[in-house]
């Protein structure tokens, strides 16, 4: 494992670790645009399988729940009330978790999802060692295609 | 002349066999597995080890067998190969029903794999029947064990 792929990627000097269903799910800073209170979040039930739209600075982003699977829910569980709305990709959509923080790049070790453990439709990139514990990285682009193929 | 060898149960009934050095370390206490989201059924779980993130495989379940025994006490084994691609040594745990035993082989005792295990002879170097027990024991290539990419 010296020759570890994922330390080649340019990866962003700060993560938004994303706590959701006991998920600790870590976003390239550089992906997020903000962070929002769900208070303003107008709940729908999409045929895309968004849970409810939220406007901010005249856009207006698709909102998505996830399960600890990485599975679309469909409906927005009640424990989670933050929007992390992303940035880079079209179109745009947030995230809704429990709770976020802000993690140093520094402060992890990023190695690669071990091969036996990829499938097509992971939006995992890596895994982190933070600490003694075991953290998962995607980014804005990976969750993106895992929405869109309807694949979550 | 003979070599040593380690056998690795399977399920009650099938087993396989690793050479001697590939065998590094057995868990003495059962290590903090960390649930890898999207991937496949068989290996899906990882834990820390000296400052790696280890894969941990189901070989009953990677092989579609049956897994006989009730018992919850489940061995966690690191075994260390060189990957196909890089030359580079890696690691791969598998979660085993027994501890692993040793035993002896010689070229004499080649033998047909175990029917259960012929669609997976891919996975296996070649096969020996067990001196004492009579059994056929596949020997596993964890290179390619561990290098499978479901569906990519």
């Amino acid at each position: 494992m010296e020759n570890n792929p994922a330390q080649l990627v340019d990866w962003s000097s700060h993560f938004i670790a994303l706590v959701f269903d006991g998920l600790s799910l870590l976003i390239p800073q550089s992906d997020v645009y903000s962070l929002e209170p769900t208070v303003d979040m107008i709940s729908i039930t999409s045929h895309n399988g968004s849970v409810g739209q939220l406007e901010q600075s005249g856009n207006v982003w698709s909102l998505y729940a996830l399960s600890s699977e990485l599975n679309l829910l469909n409906s927005c569980p009640e424990t989670y009330h933050i929007a992390l709305l992303m940035k880079n990709v079209q179109p745009a959509f947030g995230l809704l978790c429990e709770q976020v923080d802000t993690i140093d790049r520094n402060q992890i070790s990023i190695h690669p999802v071990p091969t036996a453990m990829k499938t097509e439709n992971s939006p995992l990139l890596a895994l982190a060692l933070y600490g003694n514990e075991v953290r998962y990285i995607s980014s804005a682009s990976a969750l993106s295609h895992l929405l869109t193929q309807g694949q979550a | 002349m003979k070599v040593s060898a380690w056998i690795v149960s399977i399920t009650d009934t099938v087993f396989a066999s690793v050479g001697e050095f590939e065998l590094i370390h057995i868990l003495p206490d059962s290590p903090s597995l960390y649930k890898v989201p999207k991937a496949p059924c068989y290996c899906q779980q990882v834990f820390i080890w000296q400052n790696k993130i280890i894969p941990v495989m189901n070989l009953a379940l990677r092989f579609g067998l049956e897994q006989e025994s009730a018992t919850t006490h489940r061995f966690i084994c690191i075994f260390a190969y060189r990957a196909q691609k890089t030359g580079l040594l890696e690691y791969g745990a598998l979660s085993l029903n027994a501890s692993p035993t040793r035993t002896e082989v010689s070229d004499e005792q080649v033998c047909k794999l175990p029917t259960d295990l012929s669609p997976w002879r891919h996975y296996f170097r070649s096969c020996f029947q067990e001196a004492n027990t009579q059994a056929s024991i596949p020997i596993l290539k964890l290179e390619c064990l561990f290098a499978y990419q479901e569906g990519v």
